[in-house]
């Protein structure tokens, strides 16, 4: 008897998971998952470094709705993503359960909560904080999803290097939150995410090559092929070391950082070398890995070398201030 | 028959159920929501009041 009611229990359990949300509604659950939680903390963590790392002062309440603002504005960046792209991420393995494609959130749903929370994200920005900050988040959820789902994602290989604009934004907003403007300080930190975006996402898309082509998505390695996206990955790590150090070079970051990005880059290169000398997918897997540790070291070491009380040596601005200059002209 | 039947109207009640109990999660999230959204815009104006 006990039995049968836990059958019972476990089909009605079964059915129910099996329901739509145009039967039962969407779960809370399933709204955040449209903001893409994971995608979001990289997102403000990044953001976080460039308000900390930016000169002057911030108010702590401000830089609290500023972050709030990046979250908010890249989650309705994901929603909004998310609906546009309801029909391949059906298609691929590693989408197929997002809310939408699972008939947990209807589409225009999601459209209408992203638009909203888009608004609301870059308004609160303007207002709260500045309108620099604001316009710098509007433009990053619209070239998110204007220029790269729309436009690029499905036209050329090159989407995610011209796309991957949009995710490295967030350390200048944070800057642009302290300081109300851009600097070229603020763009070093942009271009160190530009620059590893490529390799990054590459290493992800040689090992879910088959997913990408079924859904008819031009990635790097569906078009040229593993061995030039290989190439390419290689290139761009070695392009991206010395970008790297320009935050030390500029003075926004001191030799802690210094040391830390040479470690991590070389170590970028070692990995992009070994993807590149063999077939097996377990090196881009362990590539791709070691990508999302290496950005996330690079601004938790950045914030780190900043913070106060801790020994500030900027040897590397140092050897190319002007007063070395005049030591040495005399 | 008889068994079909009632299979069907313990599903219902279970769709209603689970309907239900979705519909009351989203109405205390948009709850929060806006409470948060009142307590931030508050907090701003204090902020920027005593900044002045």
């Amino acid at each position: 008897m006990a039995d049968e009611s836990l059958d019972i229990a476990a089909n009605t359990d079964h059915r129910l998971s099996e329901l739509s949300g145009a039967v039962a509604g969407a779960r809370v659950s399933d709204f955040i998952a449209l903001l893409k939680p994971r995608v979001m903390s990289l997102v403000v963590f990044s953001g976080l470094a460039g308000l900390v790392v930016a000169p002057g002062h911030i108010h702590p309440l401000i830089a609290v709705v500023a972050i709030l603002c990046i979250a908010v504005g890249a989650g309705a960046s994901g929603a909004i993503n998310m609906w546009y792209d309801r029909d391949i991420d059906a298609v691929m393995t590693r989408t197929r359960n997002r809310p939408i494609p699972k008939g947990n959130v209807d589409p225009n749903e999601a459209l209408g909560f992203g638009l909203v929370l888009a608004l609301f994200s870059v308004v609160l920005m303007g207002m709260a904080v500045n309108w620099t900050a604001g316009s710098l988040l509007a433009f990053t959820i619209f070239f998110y999803v204007v220029i790269y789902t729309i436009w690029l994602k499905r036209r050329t290989p090159q989407n995610i290097v011209i796309g991957g604009a949009a995710g490295a934004f967030p350390p200048m907003i944070g800057w642009a939150a302290v300081t109300g403007d851009m600097s070229l300080a603020s763009i070093s930190l942009f271009l160190l995410i530009f620059m590893w975006t490529p390799p990054h996402f590459w290493a992800l898309s040689l090992y879910r090559e088959g997913d990408y082509a079924k859904a008819g998505v031009p990635m790097m390695p569906v078009v040229a092929g593993a061995r030039s996206t290989k190439i390419q990955m290689l290139v761009y790590t070695l392009v991206l070391l010395p970008i790297a150090l320009v935050p030390a070079v500029l003075g926004v970051a001191g030799s802690i950082y210094a040391v830390t990005a040479l470690l991590l880059n070389v170590g970028f290169i070692v990995h992009a070398v070994r993807v590149l000398r063999s077939p097996d997918l377990r090196r881009a897997q362990a590539m791709f890995k070691y990508s999302l540790l290496y950005l996330s070291l690079h601004f938790a070491v950045l914030m780190i070398d900043r913070a106060p009380g801790l020994l500030h040596i900027d040897f590397l601005s140092s050897l190319i201030d002007p007063a070395w200059l005049h030591v040495l002209v005399g | 028959m008889m068994a079909s039947k009632t299979n069907d109207h313990n599903d219902r009640q279970a769709i209603d159920a689970e309907r239900r109990r979705r519909q009351r999660g989203r109405n205390w999230a948009v709850l929060m929501a806006l409470v948060g959204f009142c307590v931030i815009v508050y907090a701003i104006t204090l902020v920027r009041l005593t900044g002045q």
